[in-house]
């Protein structure tokens, strides 16, 4: 991982912000205000997830697939429009009848990169299907931020998202993280 | 377990029906273990993820884990991933590069072949103790197919192009259709459904119907500017089903121009149309012009054209299957175009696929139905385009039929019945030993 690891103190009023922007954030989301969720982001952002797999030692750091290789999203500000109008379909058969889903994030450290936010958090992500079914995301969120002067008060110029699962233990990634 | 049951009436082809105890029940499944997965060729990865000695991956035939490794002479082998010793998984990498693999309990020491090369406190195990003999299992049937791996337990299979069979045709229409062939984009999807194995298997040999409905949020949110229901439609254009003895099969839209799938990025669309003439001089007219459509192979291999995801469905048990899934690319594309059909694939298939995301949901829904007692007491209906006449394609071997039928699905379920009906011979000694291992790279 290229992140700064750096300690990662900013001040405390940089960091209230952002934590409530994250807030905002995973409210929109867990309302299903997509199209707000969507407006968070910048117009060239990038959205991945990449797959994991377990190495042997000297090959750990290739844990997380590269840049390039198959990942689990990998989208555009635009293809994930697209996700949302599928959803807005009200025919999207895995969000029909729609997830109930809960986006918790904690441990948010935020580091100063080239005049962004370089943000960590982890992650819970709760979603609750049809009668009984339900599946848990954990992981962690890596996220460029930038100061955008609007009512959030930030962009999201770039998320990184990384489960804690290799072979992931769910039939689908219908939600957004 | 339901000791009543009758393999003999779970299918009949005749009248169209299934029981569908075949995907619930825990004694077909058990039988399945030993009649249909322990003596099919099973597809097990691509050469592309090992081009270096000691490469290796793990991967399953079925529920037995295995490694596949690049051997020090170009060749590939592998070897079921169990210590002989006290049975624990030598293995616990997906991938990687390795000199030897060392069991974590009491440190028996393999080869990249799965040869017992050394053991600690041999001495004790006195002076008759025959090392060689308590290699890994091998995996003496394994053979590439233009890169793509395939493995099977039963010593006296068929070849794999002769189980192949008719489907090669088309295969080559996936694998060979430029010259210097196809390989996979670094990185596989795996994830868990929780539904019988045949489910996805019988939908991606028959099933082009179920397209319209099942996906039509994603193909409405895909849909072009030029929209025009004769070249973009799932359900108003025409097409074909193919099916051949071995229980293969796979259906396509007809065409007389690459038409490619509307949720593929333009880059991916433009190489498909661009490349149509070489591939038309390559494979001929028919299946040049197929770069969409659905195929399985007997038993649990699938594939989609175009959008060239390429997958297994590991069973599970009765009730849950692991999907890997690959992205496949024309080797001699450019790394943008390989960019694009990676994109493709991954925003179309694999765990957040636009398209994936609903079969995944049908399958489930069905799995959990089936745990009622009327449910599974009623016949399920595989009754479209029962009885109508072959068709047939100039020079192309197998069987053909209409697109929307479930003419493949009752032959896939024919051959499914005819290898459960049979019983499996008896296991091979553990004395016989050999070496599993296939051509070099591109063999």
């Amino acid at each position: 991982m290229t992140e700064p690891t750096t300690p990662p103190y900013v001040a405390e009023g940089v960091q209230i912000r952002i934590q409530q922007f994250l807030a905002y954030e995973a409210e929109l989301l867990d309302d299903r205000k997509f199209r707000e969720w969507l407006a968070l982001f910048s117009d060239d952002t990038q959205y991945w997830m990449p797959i994991r797999s377990s190495r042997p030692p000297r090959e750990r750091h290739l844990e997380l697939g590269a840049p390039g290789t198959l990942a689990s999203f990998d989208e555009t500000k635009a293809d994930l429009e697209q996700r949302i109008r599928k959803i807005e379909t009200g025919k999207a058969w895995a969000e029909e009848p729609p997830s109930r889903t809960r986006h918790s994030l904690s441990n948010v450290r935020v580091r100063m990169q080239d005049g962004l936010y370089a943000v960590r958090s982890n992650m819970i992500v709760f979603q609750s299907r049809a009668e009984r079914d339900e599946h848990w995301f954990v992981g962690e969120r890596f996220d460029l931020l930038e100061e955008d002067g609007g009512p959030a008060g930030f962009r999201i110029k770039s998320r990184k998202i990384v489960l804690d699962q290799t072979t992931l233990l769910a039939p689908s990634l219908s939600i957004f993280f | 377990m339901n000791a009543a049951i009758d393999l003999k009436k779970l299918v009949d082809t005749q009248r169209g029906t299934l029981s569908p105890l075949i995907y619930s029940d825990p004694t077909v499944y058990q039988i399945e273990r030993d009649r249909i997965f322990s003596r099919s060729w099973l597809f097990i990865g691509h050469e592309s993820q090992i081009p270096k000695a000691g490469d290796f991956f793990t991967s399953y035939m079925g529920e037995d884990p295995i490694v596949v490794v690049r051997q020090k002479d170009g060749t590939v082998a592998a070897f079921l991933n169990q210590c002989r010793h006290r049975g624990m998984r030598i293995c616990r990498s997906d991938l990687g590069n390795a000199r030897a693999f060392t069991c974590s309990y009491h440190g028996w020491s393999y080869d990249l072949a799965g040869g017992l090369k050394a053991i600690p406190h041999e001495q004790q195990y006195g002076a008759d103790f025959d090392r060689d003999a308590w290699g890994a299992k091998k995996i003496e049937r394994l053979e590439s197919y233009k890169g793509m791996l395939f493995a099977n337990w039963d010593l006296d299979a068929p070849a794999l192009v002769e189980h192949l069979g008719a489907a090669t045709y088309y295969l080559d229409g996936l694998v060979d259709r430029l010259e210097g062939g196809t390989e996979v984009i670094a990185g596989v999807h795996k994830w868990i459904i929780d539904c019988n194995w045949k489910m996805p298997a019988d939908q991606f040999v028959s099933d082009m119907y179920h397209a319209a409905s099942s996906h039509i949020s994603a193909i409405e949110a895909c849909r072009p500017d030029d929209y025009d229901p004769a070249v973009h439609s799932m359900d108003q254009r025409d097409g074909m089903q193919f099916w051949t003895d071995e229980g293969h099969g796979g259906g396509y839209f007809h065409s007389d121009a690459p038409n490619p799938a509307v949720w593929l990025d333009p880059l991916a669309k433009a190489w498909l149309k661009d490349t149509f003439e070489e591939a038309r001089a390559r494979l001929g007219d028919h299946r040049a012009a197929r770069v969409s459509g659905h195929n399985t192979l007997f038993p649990n291999f699938s594939w989609l054209n175009g959008t060239n995801t390429i997958r297994v469905w590991h069973p599970r048990g009765p009730n849950q299957i692991e999907v890997w899934a690959w992205v496949l690319v024309d080797s001699k594309a450019p790394d943008e175009v390989k960019n694009a059909f990676r994109r493709s694939a991954v925003r179309a298939f694999g765990p957040s696929g636009m398209l994936e995301q609903d079969d995944g949901e049908n399958w489930v829904e069905i799995q959990k139905v089936m745990r009622g007692s009327m449910a599974q007491s009623s016949d399920l209906c595989y009754q479209m385009a029962l009885g109508a006449p072959e068709q047939s394609v100039e020079g192309v071997g197998g069987h053909h039929g209409p697109l929307f039928s479930d003419m493949a699905a009752r032959n896939f379920y024919r051959r499914w019945a005819e290898l459960m009906n049979t019983p499996a011979p008896a296991r091979q000694s553990d004395a016989v030993q050999g070496q599993g291992s296939c051509g070099g790279k591109n063999d």
